[in-house]
């Protein structure tokens, strides 16, 4: 065997390279951007959880973080929270 | 004094460190190269999506061109990452081996929506359902349509998810996973699966696996015509280059081992091709396991005879290259498969023995199968048997 002709390869580094975190939901351009006409969140987060295919209420549940405001379904228009409504008008 | 290939300071750390080091680093040998360029190639072709399949055998170092070939991507497409944040570079899964006989694409597409970062994938609805709002009922006022039934929501969730996030390629690690099934589904539809997921999404989907893979190839004209092969070969001995090269990366991991005394494995370099068959990842598993041992023994080099503890046995090594071999075969383009192709389009066969070129054309006959009850198709004997 000779060993004069050995030669030796180069190593590869296999660190993954550290990139920007990605958005958790997917980038869609709400309707009308910049117009007067632009679409409304409501509206807008319907299509982004069609396009996530969940309803709109479990993405505002689980998605959507919490704020002072009280917790409530925003798409929910049951005789419940109607009630509620009328009560609140009232006084 | 041995020359060091490792950092000098990695033999004062503990045998996890120098375990470690010697586990992560990756020798860009010469047929390792050759299929990265080859796979950045196909990737970034602009025919839009395809199907690449990438196969070699076991233990050659398929996933480490898979994790290669990701950091090339990342990096190549930085720019791009830092002013979209909605994009994902590239994606990878590894397809399970079904528990049953069955292959399962529920399960497949619940890992394909973990690859991608997909949020709540438990409350995947379907389409109808998310359009009616309220899915019909019968009259007993049970749901007709079951909202998380079946696996047809979370494919159309996957399709969205590709088609959103735009992944550069989507690799499938352990692809020979989908040939597994019972006997009533084929092969073609498998396939047709993901097939139809890579056109809907427009995205390139890289299957990888051993050369189970290989029935997959070219199942229709379609199919071929979107289909890119890679072949990730081992070193052969019987190829002088490939011995030399097999001998360097084999030279290259002894001067990686951190241990203080000098590994010589050349003198042992048979034994080692026999063991692994070729496939560098196999030497460097190996080597990982020597080096540990050698540690555990407080040997400063690994010698022949922790080689021979750690090596695989002859059983298992042989029915690797058997595998391998077989494997090979199937892949490697014959004149015969060229002369079969000229006869199918009328050209006239290439080889100067045009004879025995037209004999091995005949594909061999199909076994007809015969009905219950059917004869087969002889004359039979009339009239009286005479007494002799």
């Amino acid at each position: 065997m000779r060993n004069d002709d050995l030669a030796t390869y180069e190593t590869w580094d296999m660190t993954a390279p550290v990139i920007p975190p990605r958005s958790r939901l997917f980038h869609i351009n709400p309707v009308g951007l910049g117009t007067p006409l632009v679409e409304c969140l409501t509206s807008y987060i319907s299509r982004v959880a069609q396009a996530h295919s969940i309803s709109p209420g479990a993405l505002q549940h689980h998605e959507v973080p919490k704020s002072g405001a009280p917790r409530q379904n925003i798409f929910s228009c049951g005789i419940k929270s109607r009630a509620r409504w009328r009560a609140r008008s009232r006084t | 004094m041995p020359d060091y290939a490792f950092p000098r300071e990695l033999l004062d750390q503990p045998p996890e460190a120098r375990l470690g080091y010697f586990k992560s680093f990756t020798i860009a040998h010469p047929l390792l190269k050759e299929a990265d360029a080859a796979l950045i190639q196909a990737i970034q072709e602009p025919a839009g999506w395809s199907l690449i399949f990438v196969y070699g055998p076991t233990g050659v170092g398929k996933t480490t061109l898979r994790r290669r070939v990701e950091k090339h991507l990342k990096e190549s497409m930085m720019e791009v990452l830092r002013q979209d944040p909605g994009l994902v570079p590239v994606a990878s899964m590894e397809a399970a081996a079904p528990d049953s006989s069955q292959f399962s694409w529920k399960d497949y597409y619940r890992r394909a929506l973990i690859a991608l970062d997909e949020p709540l994938i438990d409350r995947k609805l379907t389409c109808q359902v998310r359009s009616s709002f309220r899915d019909a009922r019968d009259t007993f006022g049970r749901a007709l349509t079951d909202p998380r039934a079946a696996g047809l929501e979370i494919r159309l969730a996957l399709e969205s998810a590709l088609i959103h996030r735009r992944p550069a390629a989507f690799f499938i690690d352990e692809a020979q996973h989908l040939a597994k099934m019972k006997s009533g589904r084929k092969l073609q539809d498998q396939l047709d699966s993901i097939k139809s997921l890579a056109s809907l999404a427009n995205t390139v989907h890289v299957l990888v696996g051993t050369y189970e893979l290989l029935p997959f190839r070219n199942l229709s004209a379609q199919l071929s015509r979107r289909s890119i092969d890679i072949h990730f070969p081992r070193y052969r001995a019987e190829k002088s280059e490939d011995y030399t090269a097999f001998r360097n990366a084999v030279f290259t991991l002894q001067r990686h081992l951190p241990l203080t005394g000098d590994s010589d494995l050349l003198p042992h370099l048979e034994y080692c091709y026999e063991r692994s068959i070729g496939c560098v990842g196999l030497v460097k598993d190996w080597l990982t396991r020597a080096l540990a041992l050698a540690m555990n023994q407080n040997a400063n080099a690994v010698n022949v005879r922790i080689l021979e503890k750690t090596a695989w046995s002859l059983d298992q090594s042989e029915r690797m290259a058997r595998e391998t071999v077989d494997g090979e075969s199937d892949v490697s383009e014959k004149e015969e498969k060229r002369d079969r192709l000229r006869h199918l389009l009328r050209l006239g066969t290439t080889s100067s023995a045009t004879a025995p070129a037209a004999a091995r054309v005949n594909p061999p006959a199909r076994h007809v199968r015969q009905r219950v009850g059917q004869r087969k198709p002889v004359r039979d004997l009339v009239g009286v048997a005479k007494e002799a």
